[in-house]
């Protein structure tokens, strides 16, 4: 599929943005719809499994406070993705309680165990790459949809992949040489 | 071998992006049905009850947040324990009157103990026997606590959306009020408000309640219609199987057919809730009700019901008044 089929995409953000702050949730809802697989697969990049499905909830609630704020409607997908940071952030920089480590947690599932270490390794490679693998690998978005929704260019998502997957083969092999 | 796979799955497969991506795929965001009120799939409506209520409340957060804001900067936003009963427990530890509570810290609560909680500038919350919570955020633009399990009682002074419970059904937003928030084993939540109005959300379903009324909020659902705990049981009942049973239509409408007959002039509240929830055709027996409960204002038609627009008259005419913070001046929890 060709990266150009989205163009156009971030003018009809504008539109449901215009929409949003005029009260219409339908439109904020389909701003969701659109956007929460890219934040989820961003903030899964950076924080547990376990906080993701909260942390999304923040972020568009915090998005959705502040609306009136975003000064250019189209940056709304940068936008967004800049809370996801911010709020993976706020994350690592408060200490948490005990029962909210829970990936931590033991399991006796090869699959799950393989599935956490994979994971694991994704979140330890480089901040561009891991959330570009998260976005393709985790959430099964393609390269062209990851440029259309990040704003990123397809050149510059088709290069973090092959580096970034060339990173993790070497992760996945060295700590299946380990293990 | 090219990347074409890695890049939009075009390709001969890469054996090992496939094994990843099938298990992965278990972390996958879920697509989380997003439930609209009813109206909202509807154009938007300019100056309705709804958005007034929330103008209302950005207007008081203007205010209030500078006069706030001000107090914030000369004192600290910081928890200290203004009472004990018994030996509740921060990260383990037997706390005592005065210790802090800091972000990130559990507090517990045996079938003995209770706590009452302070911040300067914000207000104070009780804490009932077996209850469970974490300190998320604390500062001058948002207190944030998880309540896991057992009942709170809090009383808030902060500027509205700036003291935010999170349960397992919905997060609890602060509108200036005093309310009882209770978490029960399952998981669901009980919201009862005294003073004020709790603003209800999950997702993008969404309950205010006014002081007087109650919700319940469920896990995966979110948070149900409000109600006046003096309704039937029967009313209760239906409205529960209304609320929540999201995926049996049939029991929703057959609820629906019972609360209807159950709702008195005061439960009109709880039926204009629930344009928002259902559908076309439940809207037009909403409207044949309520029109018997409280007759419609001129100009209000039951295609408008039926649309789920142009109600604005009929929730001016419930006199709730709006969401606005200090209206009956600073709240206070009950002794």
């Amino acid at each position: 599929m060709p990266a150009d089929h989205f163009v156009g995409d971030f003018s009809q953000d504008a539109q449901l943005v215009h929409a949003a702050r005029g009260g219409d949730r339908a439109a904020f809802g389909e701003l969701y719809e659109r956007y929460g697989r890219m934040v989820h697969g961003v903030l899964l990049a950076h924080v547990p499994y376990a906080e993701v499905a909260d942390l999304v909830q923040d972020v568009f609630l915090v998005a959705l406070s502040h609306l009136d704020s975003l000064r250019e409607p189209t940056a709304f997908a940068g936008w967004l993705l800049a809370i996801a940071r911010n709020r993976a952030n706020d994350f690592h920089r408060r200490p948490r309680a005990a029962e909210e480590i829970q990936d931590l947690a033991g399991t006796s599932d090869p699959d799950e165990q393989e599935a956490r270490a994979a994971l694991a390794a994704i979140q330890s490679l480089p901040e561009t790459y891991r959330e570009t693998l998260s976005l393709r690998l985790v959430e099964g978005m393609t390269g062209p949809e990851i440029a259309a929704r990040t704003g990123m260019t397809p050149a510059s998502v088709r290069v973090n992949l092959h580096r970034g997957m060339k990173q993790l083969r070497e992760k996945l092999g060295k700590s299946a040489n380990h293990g | 071998m090219g990347d074409e796979y890695l890049w939009d799955g075009s390709g001969e497969p890469d054996a090992e992006v496939e094994r990843l991506e099938k298990l992965l795929g278990r972390f996958r965001s879920e697509p989380r049905p997003v439930e609209f009120p009813a109206a909202a799939t509807s154009p938007p409506r300019s100056g309705s009850s709804w958005e007034r209520w929330w103008r209302v409340a950005a207007g008081a957060v203007l205010l209030l947040g500078s006069i706030w804001l001000l107090r914030a900067l000369t004192g600290r936003a910081e928890w200290t324990i203004a009472g004990v009963e018994g030996s509740p427990r921060i990260d383990g530890k037997i706390a005592e009157q005065n210790d802090g509570w800091k972000i990130g810290q559990s507090l517990e609560t045996d079938g003995t103990s209770r706590v009452k909680l302070r911040v300067d500038g914000l207000g104070e919350i009780e804490v009932g026997p077996n209850a469970s919570l974490v300190l998320l955020e604390a500062n001058a633009a948002q207190q944030q606590i998880r309540l896991a399990r057992g009942t709170i009682r809090a009383s808030v002074t902060a500027p509205p959306y700036v003291f935010l419970v999170r349960t397992p059904g919905a997060y609890a937003m602060d509108m200036g009020c005093a309310y009882t928030l209770q978490v029960t084993g399952a998981g669901v939540s009980i919201l009862r408000v005294t003073v004020g109005w709790v603003d209800l959300q999950h997702g993008f379903r969404q309950s205010l309640v006014p002081a007087g009324a109650a919700a319940e909020s469920r896990p995966a659902i979110g948070p149900g219609a409000p109600y006046f705990e003096d309704s039937s049981e029967r009313f209760r009942e239906a409205l529960e199987t209304v609320n929540f049973d999201v995926e049996d239509a049939k029991a929703r409408s057959d609820a629906l057919t019972i609360l209807l007959a159950e709702a008195r002039t005061r439960d009109a509240f709880t039926l204009l809730n629930l344009f928002r929830w259902v559908d076309a055709d439940d809207r037009g027996r909403l409207y044949d009700r309520l029109a018997v409960l409280l007759p419609p204002p001129a100009g209000v038609t039951r295609q408008n019901a039926v649309d789920g627009e142009g109600l604005d008259p009929w929730w001016d005419k419930l006199g709730l008044g709006h969401a606005k913070k200090g209206l009956k001046g600073p709240p206070r929890v009950e002794e």
